[in-house]
């Protein structure tokens, strides 16, 4: 991670932030998530845990009342917009409109200022006044233990929905779900279809995926979600279609099309549970009318990416019902990204060719 | 010549391919025949990393060519430099095209310039040998 940072996030620093970051001792690089930097304002860090004022000489503040917290002038925040857009703003023009830019290994400068507007709607940001910079931090191998509850007898996949609140996993346990597929890790290599509106699951970089997404997989990104996965199904002929956040009509039209189409579908809804879901209008169509067959709700009870359960459609009292995980070898409580990728952070062996079976460990910022 | 046609490749890649400026740059230096090194020397100072930006980078490459530019033409590659890289597609594209204009319209005067120096010299040279043969008879 440390490598990653010193590569990816230090070069789009503007100098004396760079080296103040490069200064922090290994312990708190290894620990940080965020450094969010505003013109005229101390540098916050946001690490695993907490969060500090950045400093000189490698030093961390909880408060900047010393005067000792390095405060950036808007020339330094200009200076690194440059940086993050290669001095080339038109370069950037949709991802400035999204309010964001994707770094190199996936990482992410989010950025707020003006909006100029277009129609009402928003054509780019002007005059950048805070940058948040999120680590990204890649959870290899965190869906292995529950992937094998997604399949079928066959060993094909269910269609799946996963529920959550925000900052619950969805998004990284997607992406896995689809790196493990499409790399065969649990049954044979599948051929999957990413429809990434917001370039969150595959973090697209001038038209290579910074996140590891496996190598059978193909995304479309910055696209439409209900256009990528028609556009996906008719010319990348998918055996399993991935996307993120569902829930306009649309969405729902282009899930029910390829679920009914012999191509299962993994995607995830914003929900407190099976139920809350089930109470917005586009996915409680979606789920009665059989486009999943599993429902697997995420919380962050014990970190994020905790699976509390996982439903499957009961066809006699149609409705959801939880599948029986206490007192089996496969314990739904226990699963968690962190817990997860904590066990395969033992794993010093050289990731093996399809990137199966070991991993790097920790969550996506 | 070579600098307009330099200018119009950095147009076209901005404008039709949104290529960052840096390699924008380098790819009009190839085009750009004797002038490349003022595209070279742009793309280099916006590698360096540190921040710097199309308009700081393009004054700095005009500043180390001066020798080569009359005073007009610097002042009309100057014109490509405000918000260089810092504003969207179509306005790049504006400005730059406006610096192409201006720069083919100095070598425009310099090549009329030179026509009519040419023919007075060329005046010149056939009254001289007219009167030198005069005198010679």
């Amino acid at each position: 991670m440390l490598d990653e940072i010193y590569r990816f996030i230090l070069p789009y620093l503007p100098p004396q932030l760079r080296i103040a970051v490069a200064a922090l001792p290994d312990s708190l690089l290894a620990q940080l998530e965020e450094l969010r930097l505003k013109p005229e304002a101390p540098v916050l860090c946001r690490f695993r845990d907490n969060e500090a004022f950045l400093g000189m000489n490698g030093h961390c503040y909880q408060s900047c009342s010393e005067g000792k917290a390095l405060l950036l002038t808007q020339a330094d925040i200009q200076k690194t917009v440059l940086l993050l857009a290669d001095s080339s703003i038109y370069a950037w023009e949709d991802e400035l409109r999204r309010g964001y830019i994707t770094l190199p290994g996936g990482h992410r400068a989010g950025l707020c200022g003006r909006a100029v507007l277009e129609q009402g709607h928003i054509r780019t940001l002007k005059d950048i006044s805070s940058i948040n910079i999120r680590i990204a931090r890649p959870a290899l191998d965190c869906a292995l233990p529950l992937l094998p509850q997604l399949l079928d007898s066959q060993a094909r996949p269910f269609s799946t929905l996963l529920v959550s609140p925000p900052r619950a996993g969805k998004t990284t346990l997607l992406r896995d779900i689809a790196r493990l597929l499409s790399d065969g890790c649990t049954a044979a290599p599948c051929r999957v279809g990413i429809a990434d509106e917001r370039s969150e699951l595959a973090a697209m970089r001038q038209g290579m995926p910074q996140l590891p997404v496996g190598l059978r997989t193909d995304v479309l990104d910055g696209c439409l979600k209900a256009e990528a996965m028609q556009l996906l199904l008719r010319s990348m002929s998918p055996d399993v279609l991935v996307t993120d956040e569902i829930g306009r009509a649309e969405d729902a039209v282009a899930i029910d099309d390829a679920a009914h189409a012999g191509v299962s579908v993994i995607a995830s809804a914003h929900g407190y549970d099976e139920e809350d879901v089930s109470r917005r209008p586009v996915l409680a169509g979606l789920l009665s009318s059989g486009a999943f067959q599993r429902i697997v709700v995420l919380s962050r009870k014990k970190g994020p990416g905790t699976v509390e359960r996982i439903c499957v459609p009961d066809s006699k009292w149609g409705r959801w019902t939880y599948v029986s995980c206490a007192g089996s070898d496969y314990d739904c409580s226990k699963l968690c990204i962190g817990g997860a990728a904590r066990s395969s952070q033992t794993a010093t062996a050289p990731l093996p060719a399809d990137g199966c079976g070991a991993g790097t460990s920790g969550i996506d910022a | 010549m070579g600098v307009e046609q330099g200018l119009l490749v950095l147009m076209r890649e901005i404008e039709y391919l949104s290529i960052p400026l840096p390699m924008a740059m380098e790819h009009a230096a190839l085009a750009a025949g004797n002038a490349a090194l003022l595209f070279e020397l742009a793309a280099s100072t916006l590698q360096e990393g540190y921040g710097v930006s199309g308009e700081e980078a393009w004054l700095s490459a005009l500043t180390q060519t001066a020798a080569w530019w009359q005073e007009e033409e610097k002042s009309a590659l100057a014109t490509a430099a405000p918000g260089l890289g810092s504003t969207d597609a179509a306005s790049q594209s504006r400005r730059l095209e406006l610096a192409r204009q201006r720069v083919a319209g100095c070598e425009q005067l310099a090549k009329e310039r030179e026509d009519k120096y040419g023919r007075i010299w060329r005046s010149m040279g056939w009254a001289s040998g007219a009167l030198l043969v005069l005198l010679l008879v």
